[in-house]
C-alpha cells in the first residue's frame, strides 16, 4: 500500500507499507472496533471480525489481480491538499 | 445550432437569462457576449468552465456540440464484462470544494454486502444513506453500467455511483 500525500504547500510526503501487514486480522479488529463505535446509534448490526474478515482477504486478492495501480482513494481537499492511497 | 454562439444563445434563452445577465455572471462586457453569439468571436477558455456550468450544459456540449452520450447503459450478455473485472467508482464532491473518489472492485462490495454492510457504515456520508447498493449489484449483475446513482443534497454535496 503506498499512501501519497501533497499539502497545499507543495511537500510531499509518501509512504510505502507492505499490504499484508497494514491489513490483517489485527487491523480487522481494529477496523470493526471503530466502525462499531461510529454506528453505535444507527441501528445496524453490529460488525464482527469472522464477517470482516472476507473483506480483507477479497482486498489482498483483487491486489494481486490488478496489474495495474489500484488507487483505491483519491482525495483532493478545497485547499489544495490531495491523498492517494494505492494498493 | 452549428456554431458556438449559435448554441450559447440557444442555451441562454433556455436559462431565460439576458445578454447582460448572462455578462454580469461571467464579469465580461453585454457586448462580449453579443460578440459570441454572433460568432465575431470567442469565449476565452477560461471561462468555459464557468459558462457551461451557469447554462447547465457540458464543455463539451457547448464547445463541439456534442451531446453527453447515456449516461446508464444495458449490456447483452454477450458484452458483458466478467464481474470480477468491473469497478465501482464513488465521487463525492462536497460543497466546500473537497473531491473524495473511490475505487472498489464490484466484487469487494458484493462480499461487503454479504457481511452486512452498508457503506454509509464506512463514508459516514449523509448523502449516502439512502443508497441502496445490494440494489446497485443487482442492476450490475442484470447489465447495467455507467452512471448509476447521481444524488445532490441541499446542502450542495454530490454523490456520484459509476459502474465500468
Amino acid at each position: 500500500m503506498k499512501i501519497d500525500i501533497k499539502t497545499d504547500e507543495g511537500k510531499r510526503i509518501f509512504f510505502w507499507f507492505p499490504t499484508r501487514l497494514l491489513l490483517n486480522r489485527l487491523t480487522a479488529w481494529i477496523a470493526v472496533t471503530f466502525i462499531n463505535k461510529e454506528n453505535k446509534d444507527s441501528g445496524n448490526p453490529k460488525l464482527t471480525v469472522r464477517q470482516f474478515m472476507p473483506l480483507v482477504k477479497e482486498i489482498h486478492r483483487q491486489r494481486r489481480r490488478r496489474d495495474e495501480k489500484w488507487v483505491l482513494v483519491d482525495v483532493k481537499s478545497a485547499s489544495g491538499e490531495k491523498v492517494r492511497i494505492i494498493l | 445550432m452549428d456554431t458556438i454562439g449559435k448554441r450559447i444563445s440557444e442555451y441562454r434563452k433556455k436559462k431565460n437569462l439576458k445578454q447582460d445577465e448572462l455578462a454580469e455572471m461571467l464579469g465580461v462586457s453585454p457586448q462580449a457576449v453579443s460578440k459570441w453569439e454572433n460568432d465575431l468571436s470567442c469565449p476565452d477558455i477560461s471561462l468555459l468552465p464557468e459558462l457551461s456550468r451557469i447554462l447547465g450544459v457540458s464543455i463539451d456540449e457547448l464547445v463541439a456540440g456534442k451531446k453527453e452520450e447515456s449516461a446508464v447503459t444495458l449490456l447483452p450478455e454477450e458484452q458483458r464484462k466478467d464481474l470480477e473485472k468491473m469497478m465501482i467508482r464513488i465521487v463525492v464532491d462536497s460543497n466546500d470544494g473537497d473531491h473524495v473518489r473511490v475505487n472498489l472492485p464490484v466484487m469487494l462490495v458484493k462480499i461487503a454486502i454479504d457481511t452486512g454492510m452498508s457503506l454509509p457504515q464506512v463514508a459516514g456520508n449523509e448523502v449516502m444513506k439512502n443508497i441502496d447498493f445490494a440494489q446497485i449489484f443487482r442492476m450490475i449483475e442484470q447489465g447495467v453500467i455507467g452512471n448509476l446513482v447521481e444524488v445532490e443534497s441541499a446542502d450542495g454535496n454530490t454523490v456520484k455511483v459509476f459502474v465500468e
